[in-house]
């Protein structure tokens, strides 16, 4: 999944788009060499030392990794999968970010 | 030795049409099948395992190709049909379905289990994998297992199962509330602590985490102590990974 979240954060990156993890490593210590080994440059959420007990992925009831949401530009939850769908969330991303871009032009006006 | 392990599956199937284009019906036993696929799948993990080390693309696409249980579900499907213990029918048309999900023997075994055993309390089992079988006819499929069992598990993991099912992907006020409905009927009727708990959880996703909500804010700490917000992302389209390097 690396390979394509890097592709897609160089490609959105003069849009109105944000990558942002929720990571549940519960070593962070293990954790940042692997991020620099996979230039993982996003910013995380830390999910804490519980790991994927953490209270993140607790209060979103999170089940399966990956899980992963679209929220729009209003905070608004427009898709979501349990494992990565890139297909479906491709779309998503797709209809969404064009959205949040007329609304920024839209405000600047 | 690859090449051997190769030959002898592709043999199978082959014999198997034989036997019953004779008449003759299978003697294989359920016990008797899971050992010899038990044998069968150790020696092709082997080949797959030396290819794999070995960077042979060809040879692990010519493996992958060549999965045992693509010619044992036949055989399964023939004992099933043999053999007259109710229960012995049963385990192998829930071994077929479950680790032979992909074949074309699966939607028969489905059927039948779905025709003829729809009491068995072993089908708790199986029904996770329901959609993937057949999934044109899952909806119809799920109705039938929860109005059909007697047994509050496997009627449980039905509800279950048929409520993530219409949910997937939905905004639609009337369809949450159903998938709702059978939530909370697992809750009623299950005494499996973590189906419960998973019941409970999955309500509050769809009064929470629907599509067409506000997202619930999250505030902690990145990965270097800084603490920040979720919604600092406002005026962005966010993609919310839950993830971890493992």
């Amino acid at each position: 999944m690396y390979p394509h979240e890097r592709s897609l954060v160089k490609a959105m990156k003069d849009k109105p788009f944000a990558l942002l993890g929720v990571n549940s490593d519960s070593d962070l210590d293990k954790l940042r060499p692997r991020m620099e080994e996979e230039s993982i440059t996003w910013r995380s959420f830390w999910n804490g030392p519980e790991g994927t007990n953490g209270p993140i992925s607790k209060a979103w009831n999170v089940s399966g990794w990956p899980t992963l949401y679209l929220i729009d530009h209003e905070g608004v939850i427009r898709f979501k999968s349990l494992g990565f769908d890139q297909p479906g969330m491709d779309a998503a991303i797709a209809k969404w970010v064009p959205i949040a871009e007329k609304a920024r032009v839209e405000d600047r006006d | 030795m690859h090449r051997l392990v190769w030959t002898s599956l592709l043999l199978l199937p082959c014999s198997m049409l034989a036997a019953q284009q004779e008449g003759s019906p299978s003697k294989e036993t359920y016990t008797q099948l899971l050992a010899e696929y038990k044998t069968a799948q150790s020696s092709w993990m082997t080949a797959y395992q030396a290819a794999s080390g070995a960077e042979d693309s060809a040879k692990i696409e010519e493996l992958m190709l060549a999965r045992p249980e693509a010619s044992f579900a036949p055989r399964f499907l023939a004992a099933s049909k043999a053999t007259a213990d109710s229960d012995a029918k049963v385990d192998c048309l829930l071994w077929i379905c479950s680790r032979a999900f992909q074949s074309p023997e699966a939607k028969i075994a489905l059927a039948s289990i779905l025709e003829d055993h729809l009491d068995s309390p072993k089908l708790v089992s199986v029904i996770q994998m329901v959609g993937y079988i057949d999934p044109e006819n899952a909806a119809t499929n799920f109705d039938r297992l929860v109005e059909g069992s007697s047994d509050a598990e496997v009627k449980a993991q039905a509800l279950f199962n048929r409520a993530a099912f219409l949910a997937k992907g939905q905004s639609d006020a009337e369809i949450l509330a159903k998938a709702k409905t059978d939530y909370e009927q697992v809750i009623q009727i299950s005494s499996e602590d973590r189906l419960v708990t998973r019941a409970k959880g999955a309500i509050f996703e769809l009064e929470n985490l629907s599509i067409g909500m506000i997202a619930p804010d999250i505030e902690a700490a990145d990965l270097d102590g800084v603490q920040f917000k979720l919604s600092d992302y406002r005026g962005k389209v966010v993609m919310l990974d839950f993830w971890g390097d493992w």
